[in-house]
């Protein structure tokens, strides 16, 4: 009988071994396309991104120094979506940053909460800013515009490091940042306005295919945020909900920058530590 | 401002019937009106077929892609402008002449692009892509070479169509690393195009489809890691 099982345990490490070696062989093939020395000599991935996004940050940043105060630009894409937005103190308005994917347009759909700004954003949306928010913003500043930057990556291509121990968990993945110039690059200063915003994104996560399905395991995973594309590790600056109904993540945090829910076990601990202290204290004592 | 285009003959085939269209009943007040011919290739990119435009009543036209549809726009002096459909049915020219010797006898690196997108129109894309995809990449690169910003806003639409093209194609690494320096050049150049929305989603096109070959390969990559942390461990 133990023969058997033995034989059973052969015959299957065998098609995993074979699986793996035609991954590997896959995976050769792919990376000749990609090439190795061109990009970066650490991962010609991350450099071939990292060459695209600063492609896109500088259209952007033309674009965005390109629109008038009051008008909106919104670019739709098949894998991300841009909006810029430039609002003075004569013309505030709340911001919703909208996913245009069709697939994410259900009937019955269920928030367990709410956006900051619930009457103007659509139930579809994943960010939403009130604009008693960018009105306060704007009394602490000398200028009296706002400026209103986002992008929304629909998929797990982004330019950031990953490694074996952290992977890209969410689908979706949501940079954004608010300045109070013209200039897009005087972004991410919030922190001296001493003013205490916590921003809600939604980011899609894989549907389970069913309760057993283990690669859709959330227990490891965290919103994290990064406030420039070459950092290598990112700030846990948002506690995590999870909405198994929606197959989404619900990061609040009180940072901008890009936000992206990670699998990664270190992160995590800190991101639980965070959101629940008590599991730090042994309870048993 | 009514009526649109008369072409005549409404039947022909592409690179070989000459068409010949006329404009006569388009009134404004802002007098001179310019008439443009445009069709819209695969990358959903409206090209113009007349050289920039005409101004007189008729046109002809030597070289029309395969199509049922083209697109007449007419600008008037202060640049507002309408477009119509105008239909007509251009056939599959069978005895196509090689790409070389449609090309050979064309200096302007605008029109070459043109014609290369006209003939792609003949012929089944898969079988000629290659072939296509080595020629163009270097007509590119040359006209990329020699760029002048008013040729770059006259030529942009036929450029970046190919640009779309280029970036669906399977790309090599030096393939790749040609494209970005075109992008790097182009984002030089984009400053007065950038009113005009629809010019500028053209190139987060271009952003996208790269995205996506990355994106593509990083998901073998963690299928790879999934494989390797989860299911060889057990």
């Amino acid at each position: 009988m133990s023969k058997k099982i033995n034989i059973f345990s052969l015959i299957k490490n065998f098609f995993l071994f074979i699986s793996i070696i035609l991954l590997i062989i896959q995976l050769h093939i792919n990376f000749q396309n990609i090439g190795t020395t061109n990009f970066s000599d650490k991962d010609p991935l991350v450099g071939m991104l990292k060459i695209l996004q600063s492609i896109l940050d500088t259209l952007n940043e033309k674009l965005f120094n390109n629109i008038i105060v009051g008008q909106t630009i919104l670019v739709i894409n098949e894998n991300f979506d841009a909006q810029m937005n430039k609002i003075s103190t004569n013309n505030i308005k709340s911001i919703c940053v909208s996913n245009s994917d069709s697939k994410l347009k259900r009937k019955n759909f269920k928030r367990i909460r709410r956006l900051q700004a619930p009457e103007r954003c659509s139930s579809d949306s994943v960010l939403g800013i009130d604009p008693n928010i960018l009105s306060n913003l704007m009394k602490n500043q000398t200028s009296s515009n706002v400026g209103f930057y986002s992008q929304l990556n629909k998929n797990k291509n982004l330019p950031i490091d990953t490694n074996a121990e952290r992977t890209i968990f969410s689908e979706s993945a949501l940079d954004f940042g608010l300045s109070t110039g013209d200039k897009k690059n005087q972004f991410r200063n919030l922190n001296t306005n001493n003013l205490n915003i916590n921003f809600e994104i939604r980011l899609k996560i894989p549907r389970k295919k069913n309760e057993n399905d283990n690669s859709t395991n959330v227990g490891d995973t965290t919103c994290v945020q990064y406030q420039k594309a070459s950092e290598k590790d990112p700030d846990v600056s948002c506690v995590s909900w999870y909405d198994d109904l929606n197959s989404e993540v619900v990061c609040v945090c009180n940072k901008q920058g890009l936000t992206v829910n990670v699998a990664d076990k270190a992160l995590s601990n800190i991101g639980k530590l965070g959101q629940f202290p008590g599991l730090g204290s042994d309870l048993c004592k | 401002m009514v009526v649109n285009a008369k072409i005549e003959p409404r039947e022909g085939y592409s690179l070989l019937t000459i068409f010949n269209f006329s404009v006569p009943n388009w009134i404004s007040n802002s007098k001179i009106l310019i008439y443009k011919i445009k069709f819209e290739n695969k990358n959903k990119v409206l090209l113009d077929l007349s050289n920039g435009g005409f101004s007189k009543n008729t046109f002809i036209i030597e070289k029309l892609p395969v199509g049922n549809k083209l697109y007449l726009e007419v600008i008037d002096m202060q640049g507002f402008s309408t477009t119509v459909p105008c239909y007509i049915n251009v056939k599959i020219n069978k005895n196509l002449p090689s790409l070389e010797s449609i090309l050979d006898n064309v200096i302007d690196a605008s029109k070459k692009f043109l014609l290369l997108e006209i003939y792609k129109t003949n012929v089944n894309t898969e079988i000629m892509s290659d072939k296509i995809f080595e020629n163009s990449m270097n007509m590119l690169e040359d006209y990329f070479e020699n760029l002048t910003l008013d040729n770059f806003i006259i030529d942009y639409e036929k450029i970046i169509s190919f640009i779309i093209t280029f970036s669906n194609h399977k790309l090599t690494n030096e393939n790749i690393t040609k494209l970005f320096k075109i992008l790097n050049l182009i984002m030089k150049y984009i400053d007065p195009l950038l009113n005009d929305l629809t010019k500028v989603e053209y190139l987060f096109k271009i952003l996208d489809n790269l995205n996506k070959k990355a994106g593509d390969q990083i998901q073998s990559i963690l299928s790879f890691y999934y494989i390797k942390n989860n299911l060889l461990n057990k």
